[in-house]
């Protein structure tokens, strides 16, 4: 059985509203790191929500560790949280704060300040025990949330957006470091985010959620090789998502089903026709180049469709606005939909 | 150049603000030490006369400490239970915010005289306690001060995330009402103690209620200094001051409590 389990689960907040969870069923194997991740309105901090037993559900059941939560208040269901804006207890200190659940527990002040301090160590914040969260620096105040939600021990982990309030820098430090401190405790985790790559970058396995519904779920690598509708193929990774007529035009060939989606790395560009071995080629023009650090992306134009496609970055081979170059692909390396 | 002016600028009109505040203070202690105070732009003669004679009555004392007991008295209660309140409201029926908000605006239309003979009509022949005076005297100073602090209040609950806040303390094994009490009151403790000090001055202050629903039976300051403009101005101006600096003693003590408390808290 796995550890996480919600039932055909259903949020309304009245009879007549509209659903903002729609009968959605999902499983979590214990020590794994979910990520749920849709677009804003999607419900995807609903269902952590209601996980966590803030919010009730309409319908349906959630169990956690093969026991019926579903009736459970969030103090009894033994879950840790960490939400977007910290909320830190602002009249206590980083120490307090994570000593709190442990207070509340009633466990002895010895083993508290022990593992108060051992905790503020394993988030590297030894040192910023006395000070108020006013003092702390976003980053930090963020990793003080995070060590008050692990130390009580939860069954199940929840991170609400935590790091969406967070400058780019830090924010792939602390991406590391919650990895990190997850794997060191193993415990079950879902991570609600709306940026798919730092769901990519952070997960065991993605839920990708679309207006209350499940829309698909898989590996990182699954869901971004193999999107199962245009919603996900345009959500998760940078994809040419092309109706029929627009990929004839590109390909030469013509498609049974709806859509085709060229991922931008499957996408390659040649000078010359001569080099070309792949089976779909197309004349075009190089609109704009963005070089992305490691990778340069181009936007081409090819017979009036626009194409997005991403190289490594080579010193030796690069093209330039206004050039014009071969873009080919291989049929089977596309995806077709059917919606 | 020009921030030399600004400052100057500033430094003159908060000056004048303070001469502009302080200015009755100053005349009331002045008058109060005046022996012959005519013609003149100062006092004639100095005299320690008056509050000497405050100082040797024990009723003096007896008025003062029935003053500041039922300011605490009323002031602690109306807290207390506005604190309740707020919690029911705000985790379980937030819908009633309004109309809380309206109902506890209602004691600002209504006047000392009316509420304190409605209420001595409402309770006067009642069951014990409610016919008791003093009782009926501390609810009437509760419903007085009762919209201002409750404004300081809320708004101070503003300026906190109440809501997560608790949605964290109950994840995090707490009751909800504990977590009012320990984590949302420290936070909008100086807005309560603002709040406090208002209503404390306003309790302090009154005399119509005391005088209506309390008469001679409980005998306050305001009703010391009441008798003591009958006799002369110098002895009641004797009593303003001293219940002027009770007032100030009053707010100095709340806010170095205040401030002992934030150390204290940083300390554990």
């Amino acid at each position: 059985m796995s550890f996480i389990a919600a039932e055909n689960v259903t949020k309304q907040y009245s009879v007549n509203g509209p659903k903002i969870l729609d009968n959605i069923s999902l499983t979590i194997d214990k020590g794994e790191f979910v990520t749920l991740v849709g677009s804003s309105g999607c419900g995807k901090t609903t269902l952590l929500r209601c996980i966590a037993g803030l919010n009730d559900i309409s319908s349906g059941k959630i169990y956690i560790d093969a026991k019926d939560c579903t009736t459970l208040t969030a103090g009894e269901r033994n879950v840790g949280m960490v939400f977007q804006q910290y909320s830190l207890f602002p009249n206590m200190t980083a120490a307090q704060n994570v000593a709190f659940g442990l207070r509340m527990q009633h466990v002895d002040k010895n083993i508290i300040r022990e593992k108060t301090r051992e905790m503020l160590d394993i988030v590297q914040l030894g040192d910023k025990g006395d000070s108020y969260p006013s003092q702390l620096s976003g980053g930090q105040q963020q990793r003080v949330a995070l060590a008050r939600a692990i130390i009580t021990e939860p069954t199940v982990l929840l991170l609400d957006e935590p790091l969406s309030a967070i400058d780019a820098k830090v924010r792939k430090m602390l991406q590391e470091e919650i990895r990190r401190i997850q794997r060191k405790f193993n415990i079950t985790t879902i991570f609600v985010t709306h940026d798919q790559h730092e769901a990519m970058v952070m997960s065991d396995k993605i839920f990708l959620m679309d207006r209350g519904i499940i829309e698909q779920e898989g590996s990182p690598d699954h869901v971004y090789t193999h999107p199962v509708s245009f919603f996900a193929a345009t959500f998760i990774g940078d994809n040419n998502v092309l109706d029929a007529a627009s990929f004839a035009a590109v390909s030469g060939g013509n498609i049974l089903e709806k859509y085709a989606v060229l991922r931008p790395e499957i996408i390659h560009l040649y000078k010359e026709r001569g080099d070309i071995q792949e089976d779909c080629v197309a004349k075009a023009v190089v609109e704009d180049v963005i070089i992305n650090g490691t990778t340069i992306r181009y936007l081409l134009n090819c017979s009036g469709v626009s194409l997005n496609v991403s190289v490594l970055y080579s010193a030796s081979l690069q093209f330039r606005i206004g050039e014009e170059l071969y873009a080919a692909f291989r049929r089977e390396d596309c995806v077709f939909l059917e919606r | 150049m020009k921030n030399r002016k600004r400052n100057w600028f500033a430094y003159l009109f908060v000056t004048l603000l303070l001469v502009f505040l302080l200015m009755p203070i100053i005349a009331i202690s002045l008058y109060s030490i005046s022996k012959s105070w005519t013609t003149q732009i100062l006092p004639e003669e100095f005299t320690f006369d008056y509050y000497g004679e405050l100082f040797s009555m024990p009723d003096f004392f007896l008025a003062i400490v029935r003053s500041i007991g039922i300011s605490l008295l009323s002031v602690g209660l109306c807290i207390g239970i506005l604190l309740l309140a707020l919690y029911v409201v705000l985790v379980y029926k937030p819908g009633w915010e309004k109309m809380l908000s309206i109902t506890v605006t209602i004691p600002y239309a209504i006047s000392g005289v009316i509420l304190a003979t409605s209420l001595l009509s409402l309770y006067a022949g009642g069951p014990w306690p409610l016919s008791n005076r003093l009782v009926m005297l501390t609810f009437a100073y509760c419903i007085v001060i009762l919209p201002y602090v409750y404004q300081g209040i809320r708004n101070s609950l503003y300026a906190v995330n109440v809501h997560q806040l608790l949605e964290v303390a109950e994840i995090l094994h707490c009751k909800k009402l504990r977590a009012f009490f320990t984590i949302i009151v420290p936070n909008i403790f100086s807005g309560i103690t603002i709040s406090a000090l208002l209503a404390i001055a306003i309790v302090f202050g009154d005399f119509v209620l005391v005088k209506t629903i309390a008469g001679t039976s409980f005998f306050t300051l305001q009703y010391y200094l009441f008798n003591a403009m009958l006799k002369s101005g110098t002895r009641g101006g004797a009593v303003v001051f001293v219940a002027f600096l009770i007032t100030l003693s009053i707010a100095f003590l709340a806010f170095n409590l205040q401030e002992k408390g934030s150390k204290h808290r940083a300390q554990l």
